[in-house]
């Protein structure tokens, strides 16, 4: 009996490993499906949302060339990708769709808050997870929502946070401490956000806030603003704006001659591709932006980093900046949690992005900081850095941790009869 | 800086933006001078000539400001083009006074030129770069930068010769008259279908102008006719429908006022304040402030 | 024939209260409760762009009243957007009457650039409230799930059944002011005012009175767009291009007829659709066809398409009043 058993039993296990060789061969051909929510036209967030779209898919082709996902047997990966036109009624329909027809286990996206906010609602009831990109809008992780992950991203009063913490550092470096501050923030959500933060913190450094003005998104002139700002003659210059404001409004103060120790963006506007070649080398020279990403002095620094940059320029014929270098390092986090998770199920995806903890490993020093989400989902390891634009480059000056080591920070600005 | 150099010089920035926004509006004053069509694609056609602009700059190389003639040139014969085989056909089957089928036409070619420019162009800003467009001039404590005084310069000398034709020549006379009574205008011989064509067109022309000048100022996106489209309406609502003259006054004032009422209050309250003045205009004197047409 | 017509329409209502259960998917499900969303703001709009003739491109107004009234009770007072939407109605029909008022005395154009500078003040006002109107923001409709008395329900099939009711209530109401004596004083001052004033008909009050219902109705449906997308801001709900897209489909469709405006919606509907298969959804792409479609039908024939298809119909005896039709 017993050696009919052990011939039949090996016969049905060989049996069985072969089909499930096959079974599995055949499911690791078919790549897992990621659902992908961008803006690629229709806005002003349109330009970002393409770089992040590029950023997203050139991590897809580098995992897929590097075997897929091993845990899932070698799976590649596929991204269903949905232009959102910053509409949030097609961010929210589109959801439905990419779920309930393309049935993606997961989903990523969606640059802008107010895409972002109704749509990972809708992944939310159906359970499905959502990692957020770039959203600032605190609310998102504030709903007591199990299913949504922001990794790349804290809320806009970080970004405030580290602008009067910087000024503060800066006063007490160069022993001359600012004493007036004007805010000027574009009427939107984000702005709004980040200009009462920043209105706090000022108080609370004594700071005299001499002009505090919100102006309206894409305005045909804002002329008279700078003018306003050039009357009140402030310290220091506070920038929210995306990139058409704020290619204007940099224009306009070097044009007006409007004079500051500190000119500090808050690292949208500033920070877009286009932002030093529209404004020239000239305009933006000296001036500060806060940046979710230190940039490429400091970050670049890993050959996973460095293929990441070379591809991306040899592509794309442009240089990364934090929307690229976010959505690239997302797609990564996701593979990481995927490998642990060992499967396709949303849950399982869910557990293993949870229990997230990227520390020191290329991807966070791509990033800049480590990844550890907490009970709400929000990466709480995420800060922002400061930056001065010299010679038409970007240098990380603050925190000290990673600022360039080659660059000398120059506080207070020149004035612009100073400069050539 | 003192409080009356600033005021100073925000006065003078409305100026010159001011006759950036007549410019704009005077095509728009004369084509419902003449036609009675309200033409909301007047702002994308501004931003097409913007795009002609920044491509022919690129690609020869040349200043902005010598492209003003050929940009100005261009977008005449697509406005001949728009009258005679897109608006006219409607025009002639409207039963009623007020052709609003042309209105509604211009809403659909609208919405198509942003789309087709956003399927062409990309949804990115683009703008002009170059020493010239940042150099300025002082004068003691006031700044100026080229392209304004440019822009006033040269806005100014347009919307004068404008003026100055419609008012003075002969063909000018013939235009006016075909506004005024179509009828009558045809018992004189006028070919009204002629003058409409070449109103239509010459209703462009300043937005070939307007294009060139706003380049340096400001950045040129698939959208960005919108907000100056509905600029445009404002001023001529202000200045008056029909009357060119109007218009430039209104250009001039609207520009001010935004640019004045910036300093002295909130930004954001100025632009509801420039809708306040509009609607209050429109109820207490509909034709205008500077207006001669009678409704 | 009646037994026929009558036939079809009972077809077409079991067709129509059949179509969610025959279709799977919620995505395909929300497309049509918002194309059936857009023929009922199209109806609603008809009343005084169509029947009245007065071009309206400011309905965004009422909308957007709609949605931040029965929001802002239901947030801050705890009051069911059933309840909401009412109020929301009675608001926007003030809110006509105030801005019509004035505004009547204005001739087309001019009546068309004041309805649009009304809406943007309204946007700007809104947009620069506090917490209370959420500002530039918005609101977010508390997320309860399953609360039919609360206007929420988990299901779409809940929200289609509403629109559906709403269409046909728009389809209603417009017929029976087509038919009444206020409808062909309507009529009368869409072709000639001076006429109609000469005639004695008190030519602002019905202009006004035509306002106020289109607006209180508009307002419902922005009550129930607010409770199937549970979040708005002013820039959405006030917006330019939703004041357009409504006029639009209506005129598409063919403004003043009963069921031009349901056409419009459709034809929209269908355009969305084939863009976004043809294009591989390319920015842009559905708008340009869109426009083309617009600017087509209204140089082909300016009363829309549902007199294209008339003209395409063969000649037969007198058409039944289905269509309802004023001349």
């Amino acid at each position: 009996m017993k050696p009919t058993v052990h011939r039949w039993a090996g016969a049905i296990a060989s049996a069985l490993s072969l089909s499930a060789l096959l079974a599995g061969g055949a499911v690791a051909a078919e790549p897992l499906k990621i659902g992908y929510v961008i803006p690629l036209s229709g806005s002003a967030a349109a330009a970002s949302g393409q770089e992040m779209s590029r950023g997203t898919h050139l991590a897809v082709k580098h995992i897929n060339a590097a075997g897929g996902v091993a845990a899932l047997g070698g799976r590649p990966l596929a991204l269903v990708e949905v232009d959102s036109r910053g509409d949030p009624k097609v961010g929210i329909t589109e959801t439905e769709r990419l779920i309930t027809v393309e049935k993606v286990p997961v989903m990523i996206g969606a640059f802008q808050s107010s895409v972002t906010f109704p749509a990972t609602a809708v992944a939310e009831k159906y359970e499905i997870p959502w990692i957020v990109d770039l959203s600032a809008k605190a609310d998102i992780t504030e709903r007591g929502f199990k299913y949504v992950f922001r990794p790349t991203q804290i809320p806009s009063s970080g970004n405030a946070d580290s602008v009067v913490d910087f000024v503060a550092w800066a006063g007490k470096r160069s022993g001359s401490m600012a004493r007036t501050a004007a805010i000027v923030f574009e009427n939107t959500d984000w702005g709004q956000d980040l200009a009462q933060r920043m209105r706090a913190r000022l108080k609370e450094l004594s700071i005299e806030i001499v002009l505090d003005e919100a102006y309206p998104p894409n305005a045909p002139d804002l002329r008279p603003l700078v003018l306003k700002l050039k009357g009140r003659a402030p310290d220091v210059i506070s920038v929210t704006s995306y990139t058409a404001d704020a290619i204007q409004i940099y224009k306009l103060i070097e044009q007006m001659q409007v004079d500051a120790v500190a000119v500090i963006g808050s690292g949208a506007g500033q920070v877009d591709p286009s932002f030093i070649n529209a404004v020239g080398k000239r305009g933006v020279d000296l001036s500060f932006t806060t940046n979710g990403w230190a940039g490429y002095e400091s970050a670049i620094t890993t050959p996973f980093a460095k293929r990441f940059w070379d591809d991306y320029v040899a592509e794309y014929k442009s240089e990364p900046s934090e929307f690229s270098v976010v959505s690239y390092s997302v797609v990564w986090l996701l593979k990481d949690a995927l490998e642990r998770a060992g499967k396709d199920d949303p849950k399982a995806i869910r557990d293993a992005l949870a229990a997230t903890r990227m520390e020191g490993n290329e991807v966070t020093k791509l990033l800049g900081y480590d990844v550890v989400f907490d009970a709400k989902g929000q990466n709480v390891k995420k800060r922002f850095v400061v930056q001065q634009i010299a010679d038409g480059k970007y240098h990380a000056v603050w925190p000290e941790s990673v600022a360039s080591p080659n660059y000398k920070m120059v506080w207070p600005e020149p004035a612009w009869s100073a400069r050539k | 800086m003192s409080t009356t150099t600033i005021l100073l010089q925000a006065l003078l920035n409305g100026v010159a933006s001011g006759s950036i926004y007549a410019l704009i509006a005077l095509g728009l004053s004369l084509q419902f001078g003449v036609m009675k069509i309200i033409n909301f694609a007047h702002g994308s056609l501004l931003m097409i000539g913007m795009y002609l602009a920044v491509w022919a700059t690129r690609v020869l190389g040349v200043h902005v400001l010598v492209m003003i003639p050929i940009v100005t040139v261009v977008l005449f014969v697509i406005g001949f083009f728009i009258q005679r085989w897109l608006i006219e056909p409607i025009y002639r089957k409207e039963a009623t006074r007020e052709p609003l089928g042309v209105l509604i036409f211009t809403t659909g070619l609208w919405i198509f030129l942003d789309n087709m420019m956003l399927i062409l162009a990309g949804p990115d800003y683009q703008s002009l770069s170059g020493p010239w467009a940042n150099q300025v001039v002082i004068f003691g404590n006031l700044i100026f930068s080229y392209p304004q005084i440019a822009a006033f310069v040269i806005a100014t000398l347009v919307s004068g010769a404008l003026v100055l034709t419609l008012r003075s020549t002969r063909i000018g006379r013939i235009i006016r008259a075909t506004g005024q009574d179509r009828e009558a205008a045809s018992v004189l011989g006028i070919d009204s279908a002629k003058i409409y064509q070449l109103s239509f067109a010459l209703g462009l022309t300043p937005l070939g102008v307007a294009g060139c000048l706003l380049l340096p100022l400001y950045p040129v996106n698939p959208f960005v006719g919108d907000v100056f489209g509905l600029r445009a309406f404002v001023v001529v609502v202000l200045g008056g429908m029909g009357s060119i003259g109007g218009a430039f006054w209104g250009g001039i004032l609207v520009g001010i006022m935004e640019s004045v009422g910036a300093q002295l209050m909130p930004v954001l309250v100025t632009e509801a304040l420039i809708f306040a003045v509009f609607l209050a205009v429109l109820y207490v004197r509909p034709a205008g402030l500077f207006g001669l047409e009678h409704e | 024939m009646l037994a026929r017509s009558r036939a079809l329409t009972l077809l077409a209502a079991a067709a129509i209260v059949a179509l969610p259960f025959g279709i799977s998917n919620p995505y395909a499900l929300s497309i049509i409760i918002l194309a059936l969303l857009y023929a009922y703001l199209a109806l609603c709009w008809n009343i005084i762009g169509g029947i009245a003739g007065q071009l309206s491109l400011g309905h965004a107004a009422w909308f957007g009243i709609g949605a931040y009234t029965s929001t802002v009770l239901f947030l801050h007072w705890g009051i069911s957007p059933w309840i909401g939407m009412l109020a929301g109605a009675v608001v926007a029909a003030a809110g006509a009457a105030l801005i019509g008022t004035p505004c009547f005395r204005l001739r087309g154009a001019y009546f068309a650039l004041a309805t649009i500078a009304a809406t943007m003040i309204l946007r700007i006002l809104v947009e620069n409230s506090n917490e209370w109107l959420g500002g530039p923001r918005g609101l977010d409709v508390k997320l309860l799930r399953d609360a039919p008395l609360q206007f929420q329900y988990t299901r779409k099939e809940f929200y289609y059944a509403i629109v559906v009711a709403l269409t046909a209530a728009g389809l209603l109401v417009n017929r029976a002011v087509m038919r009444s004596r206020f409808g062909h004083y309507l009529v009368a001052i869409r072709y000639d005012q001076e006429a109609a004033l000469a005639l004695g008909v008190d030519v602002q009050r019905c202009k006004v009175t035509a306002l106020a219902l289109s607006a209180a109705l508009t307002a419902i449906g922005g009550t129930f767009y607010a409770q199937f997308v549970l979040f708005i801001n002013p820039d959405e709900m006030f917006s330019i291009s939703l004041s357009i897209q409504i006029a639009v489909i209506c005129i598409i469709g063919g403004r003043g007829t009963l069921w031009g405006p349901v056409l419009g919606a459709l034809v929209l509907l269908l355009v969305e659709e084939a863009a976004r298969r043809v294009t591989g959804g390319m920015a842009g792409a559905d708008m340009i066809v869109y426009s083309l479609v617009l600017m087509i039908v209204i140089s082909v024939e300016p009363r829309g398409m549902l007199a294209i298809l008339d003209r395409l119909r063969p000649p037969s005896r007198a058409q039944p009043a289905a269509h309802g039709e004023v001349p």
